[in-house]
């Protein structure tokens, strides 16, 4: 099954060239397809990288 | 609509057609076909428009710093391009400049991150009644609050499609832009690309956007962006 993914890309000029500062990949699911245990731990992964 | 290519045309500035019939006698007076690099310096900008019988910019450097950053070359020149390379001027020294032949300067995504999962908020009647994968994908990075998801900011849609006109450039079109301000009270401008399927990032069209929000919202920290959207097979998400 072919899955449509989202990728974001925060982009900038460095040195004169194009370059990316940061990029995601998101996929658009209904919300029963999101496990609990998953969600909760990507929550953890934000808190720690906030405090880091 | 190719990115490259769109300050062409009727939002195209005389100021841009002058240097792109300069860049193109440069050109093609010293290119031969295979050539990978084609060297050339300041005066030649001078004996061109000498050449030509066209009045000699104020600002020779604004000549190379145009197709370096802000207006694509002649399709005549574009066409000297193998496929998946693309010509770039770059300094070769004072007064010395010279087109090299190079890969694209492609963005892809990659291929091994992490999938995201998000909770699809996209209406219903958007999903079925979007016209073209540009518009789709604007309204689903939309009603799903994308931007701000993915810069950690809150934002509004200011506008899509904007036309505007930017100095020394002309009309240009940024698909959609956005307002935002973080938890500190600082202010963004995000000007977003959507490309689907195979379209590329735009080096020319980004730095026109930048351009372009600096002009029109002065002051406030421009957040270039772009989302694409493309198939592929499943496998096991993470979240």
């Amino acid at each position: 099954m072919a899955e449509k993914v989202i990728a974001m890309f925060e982009l900038t000029f460095q040195d004169d060239e194009l370059r990316v500062v940061q990029e995601r990949h998101y996929l658009l699911v209904p919300q029963e397809e999101l496990d609990s245990s998953q969600v909760r731990a990507a929550g953890l992964r934000s808190q720690r990288s906030s405090t880091s | 609509m190719p990115s490259s290519g769109r300050t062409k045309g009727a939002g195209e500035t005389a100021g841009q057609n002058r240097y792109r019939q300069l860049i193109d006698k440069i050109f093609f007076d010293r290119f031969t076909a295979g050539d990978t690099a084609v060297a050339f310096v300041r005066d030649d900008i001078m004996e061109a428009a000498r050449a030509l019988g066209i009045e000699l910019p104020r600002n020779l450097g604004d000549v190379i710093y145009s197709f370096r950053f802000r207006t694509a070359f002649s399709d005549r020149l574009l066409a000297t391009q193998p496929e998946g390379m693309e010509w770039r001027i770059e300094l070769a020294g004072h007064g010395r400049y010279r087109f090299v032949l190079g890969r694209q300067n492609r963005i892809r995504p990659n291929p091994s991150l992490i999938r995201i999962k998000l909770p699809d908020a996209t209406p219903e009647l958007i999903a079925r009644y979007a016209l073209d994968d540009e518009q789709a994908l604007l309204a689903v990075v939309r009603y799903n609050r994308l931007i701000d998801i993915f810069l950690g900011i809150t934002t509004c849609s200011l506008q899509n499609h904007l036309r505007t006109t930017v100095r020394g450039i002309g009309q240009i079109e940024i698909d959609e832009v956005y307002v935002g301000v973080d938890a500190a009270g600082g202010h963004y401008v995000v000007p977003v690309q959507a490309k689907g399927g195979r379209d590329q990032v735009s080096v020319v069209q980004t730095a026109q956007d930048l351009k372009a929000c600096e002009e029109k919202f002065p002051g406030i920290a421009c957040r270039p962006s772009r989302c694409s959207s493309w198939r592929r097979r499943s496998s096991p998400c993470s979240n």
